[in-house]
């Protein structure tokens, strides 16, 4: 059997004499902590697939416990696990022995060694050794007796010392010892530590603690209660005997390499026709830049690459808009994502495009691949001809309604609405985007590929792999595997495109979502002759992230996934697909089509620095759910967070060393304070790994400036200021502080370098190191700057954004685009016709959400919701906004009392009433049927229109709600 | 305070319908129980919940239908000891709650499609936590919460501790 176990853990040694007793073979396995089962070794490797990470659990697995003794074995191992461990790495753990648990560990051992007395076993069985034995004698033997105390053991406790010797010199015990070879003492206990978890105070249990933690503590003594010993003893451990690792030497090309992690980064490619907004953006390219910036300054072999996706009839309309050529029009655009990207600071190894030979040659390779083996079918389908336009319409170029949710203005390709996708022939009324004529349907025979054939594999596939793709990713990528495949054509009746290598189809071209994602391939293609190694691996790793929208989910979880495992050619496939929700700007939506947005020309233009677009953008990252981009907010984000917390601490620290210890950083004494800050800032490192380690950026990005926080209340509680002119010993401590601090300066240096790489390079050459490179990202803090390192010359990272320029930007790009409150505005004359309509389109809705709702999948009704909640937005203000007209227009009234303003108000008004209570008529209705039913989940939403609408007419109409509210609340409880 | 404490076994023992015997703290700070076995002290939480389960009525039932089942619950108990134990302060509850949270991506119950005492354990052990943690906390521990919120369901395990109220719904995207 299997025993995964870290290095030196002497409780491997007991899985292996078990195996020994039980006759099995032994094989070990060395492994990291960190991918070990939560974290525990060593662990034992089941016939079944799952582990046991007890090594208590394992050996009464192996050898089965016999019944009379079976409460005796329990009370032993637990007692091993429970009491004698715990407080063996309490009185070792640290590098050296602590005095303060030998107590403890005396009183431990005083009660084995009366148990011991005149037994040659602890517990007698007619088995050589009962597991209890074996258990407790590793753990004593490896560790207690094999440091300088243990000649007290033969004094004082000599039944165990007997028992001790007497079990080592056991023939099973001495060919156990031959398979795993340790080192005994402190460093056993070290590995122990290393992959176990005593929680807090576990052995003193007491009376002591339960006292303190009832005591109202305020924030910082409990911030610094809460830092364990193990803690302390572990920072002060690494401050002194780990030396900082510096960054590999970039090599050209980067290619992967056996045994060393192998990460390989791609971002969703870009569609050339127009300006990338900052929602794609975040959505692709830079986060997958952050994560491959910090994959780099991890040591890791990282290869990120993305290109621009040329092909289609997007591009090809856009050429005739343009009256250029579609190359001309890719060589146009390919060079405006290029300087955009590289304004972002985005540094992918290397930025292709899809219009290569390259790209050619694989994408015809591969469907020829898939049809020698079987998976591509011939069809003959209907296609929508426009014939005012007279061409075939591309998916792009008709809109209908959805036939799934009625969506109006469903694509050809896929709904807005609920994201799945559609076949243009299945949209009802459908139109054709350019002149609006109703197109007819004409046959032509296209390729199929035939998805219900690879469903099986990709199912398999997918199961395996799903579980490190993004919550989002896994939620789009759900109904599609759960309600079954069908063919989906890949070939288009067009001209800028790939033509299907066939002599007889010459004419037809590839569908761009078959040939987009192959080129990940051909772009790797052109960047290295090498580019198997990364695609298909021989003898190596390598991970795949994939970064993207949700949008772009089905193409990457199921279509490309379901042609490279159909060719069977042993590509690489997705390993973590990182999708991420979609990014609002100022509470709408962002939008290519409808030109709503701050596109990556305008964010040059502002005088913001690149950095700070970064930094906020990764701050809004819609991880979870959509966000919103806000100009206010991100001036706050700038003067809070990077202003007044990362740069004036690094700032403080700097220009304190500069001007008084001759910019030099100074000899550091730790005492407690420096450790608990150290403590805590390593805490904030763990996470921050961890959180990056997933992909996590906007996680990891509160790390960083936590670490600046606790360094800011650390300085702003020493206060080296006043030290400084104190006594000598006070000036040391004030040197160890602004030492402490250089230091932390440097880690958040190189914490930083993935999201504002000019900034960390700025910070690093003001700490005097090599601004070329960024600095390694370690797991644990240590002395990044010695004793006597020179600083360079301190100057202020960052500069406020001021509320005057917020609003002067703001309303710049406002301008630009027409927002949805001037469109309501220019509305308003007719307000009374809308709100009616709208009440009935709120009214419709809410009937599908429930509908919806009731048979379950978020994906589908969430957007639903969204559309729901837009109209009663719209709704609101356009009520208002009418009752503000209305006021405003009979200015006499206005000093009036709101309910006298009522009766004022116009015949539109009045038809506002109506249709307001008659909507709240029948939602009163819907909520009483729905509460019969049952689920409370279902109704209250419902309640809440319910009460919404009743609020409405409130405003309007001046009238109280709250003797309707007062019944229903009680009737609630 | 610990939580594997008198009341803890007692709530355990009601719901086996075995007696507990004379538990009590020993003075290592150790739970024992007197007369679970004849002239035989008990000593430990694991090694008490153990010997109940074995005077049960379908031993195999509440530790597991087969040895490697028997040794996953054996391993679930001595966390409970080892760690669920000190669950009651803030700073161990947060890793204890990502553990269990990790260890039931995958299955139904603790030790995998059966459910155990490890459960029922964990259950009451977890209570006090549970209850409290905030909607937010719910659903980052989802695992947690669609665990907790199954075995909360059965009468017999939940005795006369409180309902925690999931809003799954919203939880589980």
């Amino acid at each position: 059997m299997i025993i995964l176990t870290n290095d030196n853990n002497p409780n491997a040694l007991k899985l292996i004499i078990g195996l020994k007793l039980a006759q099995q073979s032994v094989e070990i396995n060395t492994v990291s902590c960190r991918d070990a089962v939560l974290g525990y070794l060593p662990s034992l490797q089941l016939p079944s697939g799952s582990s046991l990470f007890s090594t208590s659990a394992a050996l009464q697995f192996l050898i089965p416990t016999p019944e009379e003794s079976s409460v005796l074995i329990n009370k032993w191992l637990e007692w091993d696990i429970s009491q004698l461990q715990p407080a063996l790495v309490s009185y070792g753990g640290s590098g050296k022995l602590d005095t303060s648990h030998k107590p403890r560990i005396w009183s431990l051992l005083k009660e084995f060694n009366r148990c011991l007395k005149s037994k040659e076993r602890l517990i007698e069985t007619n088995t050589v050794l009962s597991v209890a034995d074996v258990s407790i004698w590793v753990s004593l033997w490896s560790t207690i007796a094999a440091v300088e105390v243990s000649k007290e053991l033969t004094k004082e406790f000599p039944h165990v010392q007997e028992w001790l010797n007497n079990l080592e010199s056991l023939p099973v015990v001495q060919e156990s010892l031959k398979e795993f070879k340790f080192e005994r003492g402190m460093n056993a206990i070290g590995s122990i530590q290393a992959a176990s978890w005593f929680p807090l105070n576990s052995y003193t249990g007491g009376t002591l603690n339960k006292q303190l933690s009832n005591e109202v503590n305020t924030p910082k003594e409990k911030e610094v209660a809460s830092i364990s010993e193990e803690e302390i003893l572990n920072v002060k451990k690494n401050w002194t005997s780990k030396d900082y690792p510096n960054l590999k030497e970039p090599s050209y090309p980067v290619l992967p390499k056996k045994g060393e992690k192998n990460i390989l980064i791609t971002s969703a490619l870009p569609y050339v026709n127009n300006v990338p907004h900052l929602g794609n953006i975040i959505g692709c390219v830079l986060s997958g830049d952050i994560f491959a910036r910090y994959c780099r300054q991890r040591n890791y072999n990282t290869l990120y690459i993305s290109g621009t996706d040329e092909y289609g009839t997007a591009t090809e309309a856009k050429a005739v808009e343009e009256n250029m050529t579609p190359q001309q029009i890719c060589d146009k655009f390919f060079s405006i994502h290029n300087d955009i990207y590289r304004w972002f600071s985005i540094g992918f190894d290397y930025f292709g495009r899809t219009t290569t030979p390259e790209q050619t040659e694989i994408v015809q390779s591969l469907f020829l691949r898939l049809k020698d083996k079987g998976f591509i079918n011939m069809e003959t389908i209907d296609q929508l001809l426009c014939e005012k336009c007279d061409r075939f319409l591309a998916d792009r170029f008709v809109e209908g309604t959805c036939p799934g949710c009625k969506y109006e203005d469903a694509r050809g390709d896929q709904c807005d609405g609920c994201g799945h996708l559609v076949n243009a022939t299945e949209l009802l009324n459908p139109r054709c985007k350019v002149c609006n004529n109703s197109p007819v349907i004409k046959p032509s025979v296209q390729f199929f590929l035939d998805l219900p054939k690879i469903e099986p594999i990709l199912k398999k596939w997918a199961a395996k792999t799903e579980g490190e793709w993004s919550p989002t990713a896994r939620v789009v990528a759900k109904p599609w595997l759960r309600d079954g495949l069908k063919p989906r054509c890949i070939t288009r009746d067009l001209k800028w495109g790939i033509p299907v290598p066939i002599e007889e189809y010459k004419k037809k071209v590839f569908y761009v979502w078959f040939d987009a994602p192959v080129g990940y391939i051909s772009i790797t293609k052109r960047y290295t002759k090498d580019y198997e190694q990364w695609w298909k691996p021989k003898d190596h790793d390598v991970s795949l992230y994939q970064f993207m929208a949700k949008d772009n989910v089905p193409f990457h979880a199921i279509m490309f996934p379901a042609s490279l495992l159909a060719a069977d050619n042993g590509h690489t496939l997705v390993n973590h697909i990182m999708a991420i929700e979609y990014l609002n700007y100022e509470d709408t939506k962002f939008s290519k089509s409808r030109g709503i947005g701050v596109f990556g020309t305008d964010a040059r233009d502002t005088g913001i620095p690149a950095d700070v677009w970064r930094f906020y953008l990764a701050y809004i990252r819609p991880e979870s759910q959509d966000s919103n981009f806000n100009w206010v907010d991100l001036a706050t984000k700038n003067n809070s967070e990077l202003l007044n917390n990362l740069g004036n601490f690094v700032n403080r620290a700097l220009t304190f060393a500069e001007k008084n210890f001759g910019s030099k950083v100074p000899p550091m004494e730790l005492r407690e304070d420096d450790l608990i800050v150290l403590a805590l800032a390593q805490r904030e490192l763990s996470q921050y790994v961890a959180a990056l380690e997933k992909a996590k950026m906007r996680d990891a990005l509160r790390h960083i400036l936590a670490i600046s926080k606790h360094g800011n209340q650390y300085m702003q509680s020493q206060e080296p200021w006043v030290k400084i002119k104190g006594s000598d010993d006070d000036k040391k401590k004030a040197g160890t502080v602004i030492g402490v601090c250089s230091n932390l300066a440097c880690l958040l240096s190189a914490l930083l370098g993935p999201y504002m790489p000019s900034t960390s390079r700025e910070l690093r050459a003001q700490l005097g190191l090599d601004k070329i490179s960024y600095g390694y990202i370690p797991d644990t803090i240590m002395t990044f700057l010695p004793a006597g390192h020179k600083i360079g010359k301190p100057s202020p990272l960052f500069s406020k954004i001021e509320d005057q320029q917020v609003e002067l930007l703001r309303k710049k790009y406002a301008g630009k685009q027409d927002s949805p409150s001037r469109e309501l505005k220019s509305v308003i004359p007719a307000a009374a016709t809308d709100t009616a309509a709208l009440e009935a389109a709120i009214v419709k809705q809410g009937l599908l959400v429930r509908d919806l709702k009731a048979k379950g999948d978020k994906t589908i009704w969430q957007p639903q919701v969204q559309i729901l909640l837009q109209l009663k937005k719209q709704l609101a203000e356009l009520t208002s906004s009418t009752a503000k007209i209305n006021s405003q227009s009979t200015p006499v009234n206005a000093k009036k009392s709101v309910s006298a303003a009522t009766s004022e108000l116009n015949g539109d008004g009045g038809q506002d009433v109506a249709t307001l209570e008659a909507a709240i008529a029948k939602q009163g209705l819907l909520v009483r049927d729905l509460k019969t039913k049952g689920d409370k989940s279902v109704w209250q939403p419902e309640v809440e229109i319910l009460l919404n609408l009743k609020k409405q007419l409130a405003s309007i109409t001046g009238a109280p709600v709250s003797a309707a509210n007062d019944k229903k609340s009680k009737k609630k409880k | 305070m610990v939580l594997c404490s008198v009341e803890c076994v007692q709530r355990v023992s009601q719901y086996l319908r075995i007696p507990p015997g004379n538990l009590y703290m020993s003075e290592n700070n150790i739970l024992a129980s007197d007369d679970i076995l004849p002239n035989q002290c008990v000593e430990g939480f694991s090694a008490i919940v153990q010997a109940l389960i074995m005077n049960s009525t379908s031993p195999a039932r509440h530790l597991g239908s087969d040895t490697e089942k028997q040794a996953l619950t054996r391993q679930w108990l001595e966390y409970a000891v080892l760690r669920i134990n000190y669950a009651d302060n803030a700073l161990n509850s947060k890793r204890i709650l990502r553990d269990l949270n990790d260890a039931l991506k995958s299955s139904p119950y603790i030790t995998g499609t059966e459910m155990t005492l490890a459960d029922v354990v964990s259950y009451h052990l977890l209570h006090g936590i549970v209850k409290d943690l905030s909607q937010q906390e719910k659903a980052q521990y989802v695992n947690i919460s669609r665990w907790f919120d199954n075995i909360q369901q059965d009468d017999e395990i939940r005795q006369k501790l409180q309902l925690v109220n999931f809003d799954l719904l919203n939880l589980y995207l």
